[in-house]
């Protein structure tokens, strides 16, 4: 395995958009680890400490703020990289989010693929082309 | 007794009973003029009375009148008190129905953010799909390929930008939306829209004009509202004005406001045209013509945004001569508006 290969991981219940966007991630050169819900993901971002983490809000049984506020209570996960994306644009959820710690919130339809690992890549301060 | 005496006697007798006789018919007289006056006085007299008997009855009827408007008074006291009464109940019903309905406008709101929510899902993973095949991401695509992946692009996303819109106007009919007003440099918010609009502006050889008024001071507004505000504006100028055209931007400050302008030589709305501008889902003739995508929500949004953060936009046209769209903002900014939404952006 490459050491030099980012980790990503990516929480999303919808799966047509989680092999999509895993796709265009492993394309550009990450690794990804894929999860469906909250717990699903908490565990994962445990386990496997992505260098980054997208988490949706809306998500059967366990939700983006199940898996938010329990990441925080780990060491490590305190500090771990976050950007909560979704299609629903709530200013309180936003502000909740925001409080609890997020880099940022993503409207997904307004967000080409590309765009999103352009986004990844600058903040882990990797080399963009284009 | 003498002669002379008795002779004089009766001269003086004679004369006395002739003065005697005067002073009666003095008399007489003085008790016929006195009669007369007492006639003259008693028919007076009369006369009064029949005054008073008709003035007793006139007041007799005013006194039953007014008997009457008591109890007429009386009676619409009466009615009033049931009608302040039947009021106060409509004023209670009214209350429950305002409230029920406003617990139906949030409800109507809930109802459109999951709808675009669960349309958005879709639209979004068609979206990634489409991009990562004209990112030949799987490999090469020929150009019949890209013109097909392309259009498929564009409807997609346009479909995005209704649901956008019809969020936005949820949001702004039912007035649930945020305004948090920070100090923005409209500069800068002209420059970064610009950019979006750069390959449209390029491809029509569009000649761009920006000024802004000397040592204009940061507005303290809310930055999306006021990103949205310059993007549909330059958005309708650049969408609107024929190639080789020219678009006008300008941002001055008067005493009161600062005073935006976005001037193009473009297709103009016709005059028949112009009241409606603003109306939602209208769109003009030539504007469909020209751009049969345009959701016809974009001016009705901005609109009401403006007016509801305190600001006025109106504008100055002249079918196929052009269009320059004008908004104020108070200098001292836009009102801060508690909401649960934003509106959202392109």
């Amino acid at each position: 395995m490459d050491t030099l290969q980012k980790k990503v991981l990516i929480i999303e219940d919808e799966i047509s958009i989680l092999n999509g966007i895993s796709d265009k991630f492993i394309h550009e050169g990450f690794l990804v680890v894929k999860a469906i819900n909250g717990q699903d993901g908490l565990n994962k971002a445990l386990a496997e400490h992505p260098d980054f983490i997208f988490v949706d809000n809306l998500m059967p049984n366990t939700d983006g703020f199940f898996f938010l506020e329990n990441l925080r209570k780990d060491d490590w996960g305190k500090n771990a990289r976050v950007i909560m994306w979704t299609n629903s644009y709530d200013s309180k959820m936003i502000e909740r989010a925001k409080k609890i710690g997020i880099l940022d919130f993503m409207l997904k339809s307004e967000w080409e693929y590309r765009d999103i690992v352009k986004k990844v890549k600058e903040i882990l301060g990797m080399e963009t082309s284009g | 007794m003498n002669k002379k005496t008795v002779i004089s006697t009766n001269d003086n007798t004679i004369l006395k009973l002739k003065v005697l006789a005067k002073k009666k018919e003095n008399v007489r007289g003085k008790l016929v003029v006195t009669a007369k006056k007492l006639a003259t006085t008693a028919k007076e007299k009369e006369g009064v009375r029949s005054k008073l008997a008709v003035t007793a009855e006139t007041l007799r009827l005013k006194a039953k009148q007014l008997a009457a408007l008591a109890k007429e008074k009386e009676s619409i006291k009466g009615k009033l008190e049931i009608t302040a009464k039947k009021l106060a109940v409509t004023a209670k019903e009214i209350e429950l129905a305002n409230k029920e309905l406003r617990s139906l406008d949030v409800a109507k709101d809930e109802f459109v953010s999951i709808a675009s929510h669960q349309l958005r899902t879709p639209l979004t993973a068609l979206k990634g799909y489409t991009g990562m095949l004209l990112d030949e991401d799987l490999g090469p695509i020929n150009d019949k390929q890209r013109e097909y992946l392309g259009e498929i692009k564009n409807v997609n996303d346009r479909m995005i930008d209704l649901i956008m819109a019809l969020l936005n106007v949820s949001r702004v009919d039912l007035g649930v939306f945020v305004v948090e007003p920070e100090l923005v440099n409209l500069e800068k918010v002209v420059e970064s829209i610009l950019k979006e609009f750069d390959m449209k502006i390029k491809d029509k050889k569009l000649k761009v004009d920006v000024s802004f008024g000397k040592d204009l001071p940061l507005i303290s507004a809310d930055l999306k509202i006021t990103r949205m505000i310059f993007q549909n504006l330059l958005s309708n100028a650049v969408k609107y004005t024929p190639n080789e055209g020219s678009i006008t931007l300008n941002v001055k400050k008067d005493d009161f406001n600062f005073i935006i302008s976005v001037a193009d030589t473009g297709y103009g709305i016709p005059e028949n045209s112009q009241s409606k501008i603003f109306t939602k889902l209208f769109r003009a003739d030539n504007a469909r013509t020209k751009d049969p995508s345009g959701t016809g929500l974009g001016l009705y949004i901005i609109k009401a945004t403006i007016e509801q953060t305190g600001g006025k936009i109106w504008f100055d046209s002249k079918e196929n001569q052009g269009s320059t769209f004008y908004v104020s903002i108070p200098l001292n900014g836009m009102k801060k508006k508690e909401g649960t939404k934003r509106l959202e952006l392109n």
